[in-house]
């Protein structure tokens, strides 16, 4: 009876206090967000967007791969998609997030050239850098760091509305780390990015 | 200096007068191993005369090496020559000599030279050519009355291969240097040093860049022109500079020469033991640009400006703007403008940094290339001075635009002076049939370098037609007017804000705007926060103007939490609903009950359909609306209703009719359609 009279309150209290709603970041879908959004602004300078070797790999593996674990792997495909469902997703849907977008799609085709010859490059905090300004033409220097000052500031806006159409704008940061991930890996080929303190070329 | 000389032999093979003609064949050969000094060395020096007739000799100087003073390099093998050396009246005379060095700091040399020798305060030599930085050098070396002389001319030295000889010459580390030196150098000094010195030079095919990209030049031509002379302890100078050809980039700015040659000078003198720069004049000319002038003086080892007057004239304000404004306002609202008209500017710096400015406009034009303002022509002048009281300024403006909201001729009146401006009178700014009137307006910020412009205002507005209003900015159009009061407007970092609320009569009611702030508006995502709230409107004008049908009553609501990205809807909660002591008649017009019945469901009620086509109108007791708006969704809700669903419109009387939405969430462009639809299908704007 004692036991029961302290046990159960005692249960209780560590059941409740052990209620904790813990809201995390959603690395996974904020990934595939940017990358939707990054693919969209860069293929804006090409006609054909880049074709993904991790596709393509995926899918030769899966050809090789012993029936087994292809069973099982359809399997987990049947899974999976309920457990991202339950996942949080990230909403790049808002007015404000379209207009950045737009802004910075009709911007890339002026920003390509610039890219592809070096002079600017993707550096390691999501933003657009100066990478050898001796690489652009001199009459095209100026208009090349106010392309580089409006990029970076659609993108500054475009990872603050992220996480504020999102409801967490404590995400800022977060989300712009995840972009200046995904802007490094989706670098068109002769594209610059920053990478271990130094300049490397895709 | 410590002199040392060391005889190895000398011999003697022939008499020798000294004292006058050579009147036979003599011949002297001597040898010294070595003449040293601190810094410095010669040795191996041998040198023979041979005299053969009267008044006509031949000389020989060999110099087995010689270590120039201060690490200037060594010299070997190294003879001079003169097969013709003439006695004359006023001295020997060498008309035929040769000069030659097998190694130098300049490479081999080998070359003739003429010249005379009276005295030592009496005597000339000319060389022909030297080799140096793949060009070649002319040399004139004299002295004469006192004072000696030195004439280089040079034709195209390469200026990179220059610093190679020259360490005062060498650029920066890192930096690439290319380019050509033609023209010549003429120095005149006596016993107390240099006190003459001409230049005209000409530096082509220059082209230079800094590692870092910050500077650069390209296919420059660039032609100095400059003499100076010494009084006392003072140089006084006039340099001439033109750039008549090629491409400069000195972040941020860059100018070429596609509208001419540019031409700089300055007249005045340079008194190093006080570290002091007096320019008498100065000027730089842009062709097609600007010219600026002025005076100046400079202080210190630096040298800092001690007191500088520019004055600076354009009749080609958008060059002007592009090549010397815009670069130094990148990342800023005001760096993608379209400009025109004519700028004059005098300023007035002493060491504390602007003293005195004065701005004349005419017939001045700008307009942001982004859409997001302009300032029609406009005429006027604006005096601005640091501490002192100044006269009014005064600017008139044909007309200008905020957004696409275009405002016709208005006046400024106004005092600039220390951080701020006071108006001296009101502005009033004629805005889609009415004014928006400006009381005040202090600004402080924009006038002291490193800090960000930031101001406060009162304003007033009256008589702005809606209709105008909503039109120009492509929004559903209302109608009526807009009268009412912006207190305590602020803008500082970038945040504007209407700290005093702001009363819009509309609709024979009004509307209260409180907390608007527009944060960056003039940036890519301004964000727009208000709150607002909404008194007795009447519904017969609401629906009036958007030709909805008729309703009759009034209608108060909330809309909380307002919030505007890039002038769209992102969030807002919306609350309209009929005031429960509303007086008049509740009447609601069959297009109305449609309408609104399609906002709420999506589909028309289709009463067209049922015998109550007959019935033009309807009472109704209550009309309750609530819109949720968060990104893309609306959660639409009214009145509980029992049955499920929530009553929009509840009715009374006989034939009672009730409008009852069902839908809760609907996509917010649906919703935008539908209304957009009902505005398309039955435009009636009175």
């Amino acid at each position: 009876m004692i036991k029961r009279t302290v046990g159960y309150p005692l249960l209780a209290l560590m059941l409740t206090a052990c209620v904790t709603i813990n809201i995390y970041f959603p690395a996974a879908a904020a990934e595939e967000a940017a990358r939707t959004i990054v693919r969209d602004v860069l293929k804006s300078e090409q006609t054909e967007p880049a074709p993904s070797s991790q596709e393509g790999d995926k899918q030769s593996a899966w050809t090789q791969a012993n029936p087994v674990l292809v069973a099982f792997g359809l399997m987990l495909e049947q899974l999976v998609p309920e457990v991202q469902a339950a996942q949080a997703d990230i909403d790049i849907n808002t007015p404000a997030i379209r207009a950045i977008r737009s802004s910075m799609q009709r911007r890339q085709g002026s920003l390509a050239p610039f890219y592809r010859s070096g002079a600017i490059g993707f550096d390691s905090k999501g933003s657009v850098a100066v990478r050898d300004l001796a690489a652009a033409p001199l009459k095209d220097r100026n208009r090349l760091k106010k392309l580089v000052a409006d990029e970076n500031a659609d993108r500054a806006n475009l990872y603050r509305e992220i996480a504020r159409a999102n409801g967490h704008p404590e995400w800022e940061a977060e989300v712009r780390a995840t972009f200046a991930k995904v802007w490094v890996q989706e670098a068109l080929p002769g594209y610059w990015y920053q990478a271990g303190g130094g300049w490397r070329q895709r | 200096m410590a002199k040392r000389i060391r005889l190895r032999w000398l011999l003697i093979l022939a008499p020798v007068s000294l004292s006058g003609a050579l009147a036979a064949a003599v011949e002297i050969s001597t040898a010294v191993e070595s003449v040293e000094g601190e810094g410095w060395h010669v040795g191996e020096i041998s040198l023979s005369m041979h005299s053969g007739a009267a008044g006509m000799a031949s000389v020989s100087l060999e110099v087995g090496e010689m270590v120039l003073p201060d690490g200037q390099g060594t010299l070997h093998g190294v003879e001079l020559e003169c097969d013709k050396l003439q006695q004359q009246s006023n001295g020997w005379h060498c008309s035929e000599g040769r000069l030659r060095a097998e190694e130098s700091p300049i490479g081999t040399q080998e070359t003739g030279w003429n010249g005379f020798f009276n005295s030592g305060s009496d005597w000339q030599v000319d060389v022909a050519r030297l080799e140096l930085a793949q060009g070649t050098v002319a040399l004139k070396l004299g002295a004469g009355q006192g004072d000696l002389s030195a004439d280089l001319r040079v034709h195209r030295l390469a200026v990179d291969r220059l610093a190679e000889v020259a360490e005062t010459l060498e650029p920066p580390r890192g930096w690439g240097l290319k380019g050509r030196a033609s023209g010549s150098i003429k120095l005149r000094a006596d016993a107390l040093g240099p006190k003459r010195l001409y230049a005209d030079l000409v530096l082509d095919r220059l082209n230079y860049a800094s590692p870092d990209g910050r500077h650069a030049a390209e296919n420059v031509v660039l032609k100095l022109d400059a003499s100076a002379s010494k009084r006392s302890s003072a140089w006084y100078f006039d340099i001439g500079l033109v750039l008549p050809k090629g491409a400069v980039y000195a972040e941020p700015v860059f100018v070429d020469t596609a509208r001419g040659g540019i031409e700089a000078g300055a007249k005045g003198f340079w008194d190093a033991p006080r570290e002091l720069v007096q320019l008498d004049a100065w000027s730089v000319q842009f062709p097609g640009v600007v010219g600026l002038s002025g005076t100046g003086r400079l202080r210190g080892s630096g040298p800092a400006i001690d007191d500088l007057t520019a004055v600076v004239r354009s009749d080609h304000a958008g060059p002007l703007y592009d090549t010397l404004l815009q670069p130094f306002l990148i990342g800023s609202a005001a760096d993608d403008l379209e400009v025109q008209g004519s700028v004059g500017l005098v300023l007035h710096l002493d060491a504390r940094g602007i003293e005195q400015a004065g701005l004349d406009l005419s017939g001045f034009v700008l307009s942001d290339r982004q859409g997001r303002y302009s300032l029609g022509t406009t005429d006027g002048s604006v005096a601005w001075d640091r501490e002192r009281a100044v006269p009014v300024s005064r600017l008139t403006v044909q007309d200008a635009s905020v957004y696409k909201i275009p405002a016709d001729g208005f006046s400024i009146e106004a005092r600039f002076s220390g951080d701020g401006v006071t108006l001296e009178r009101p502005v009033v700014v004629p805005v889609s049939g009415g004014e928006v009137r400006l009381d005040s307006f202090e600004l402080s910020g924009a006038l002291v370098s490193g800090d960000s412009p930031r101001w406060t205002a009162d304003a007033s507005v009256r008589g702005v037609s809606l209709e105008k209003l909503t039109t120009a900015l492509e929004w559903p159009p209302f109608a009526g007017q807009l009268e009412g009061q912006l207190r305590d407007m602020r803008y500082s970092g970038e945040l504007f804000s209407v700290g005093g609320g702001l009363e819009v009569e509309a609709f024979d009611g009004s509307v209260v705007v409180r907390g608007l702030e527009i944060q960056e508006p003039l940036g890519t995502v301004p964000i727009l926060t208000a709150d607002a709230e909404l008194r007795g409107l009447s519904l017969l004008a609401v629906t009036q103007t958007f030709s909805f049908g008729r309703i009759e009553g009034r209608l108060d609501g909330q809309i909380n939490d307002i919030r505007l990205i890039a002038w769209q809807p992102d969030s807002f909660d919306m609350h309209l609903y009929t005031p429960a002591d509303d007086d008049l008649k509740h009447r609601i017009s069959q297009r109305a009950v449609e309408n609104l019945t399609e906002i709420g469901n999506g589909i028309s009620a289709g009463l067209s359909t049922t015998f109550l086509r007959v019935f033009d109108e309807f009472r109704y007791d209550r009309i309750d609306l609530k819109v949720l708006l968060e990104g893309d969704i609306a959660e639409l809700d009214g009145l509980a209703h029992s049955g499920g669903g929530y009553y929009l419109v509840k009715g009374a009387g006989l034939p009672r009719i009730d409008v009852i939405g069902r839908n809760r969430s609907v996509a917010w462009k649906d919703l935008v359609e539908r209304l957009r639809r009902i505005q398309v299908e039955q435009p009636r704007i009175q």
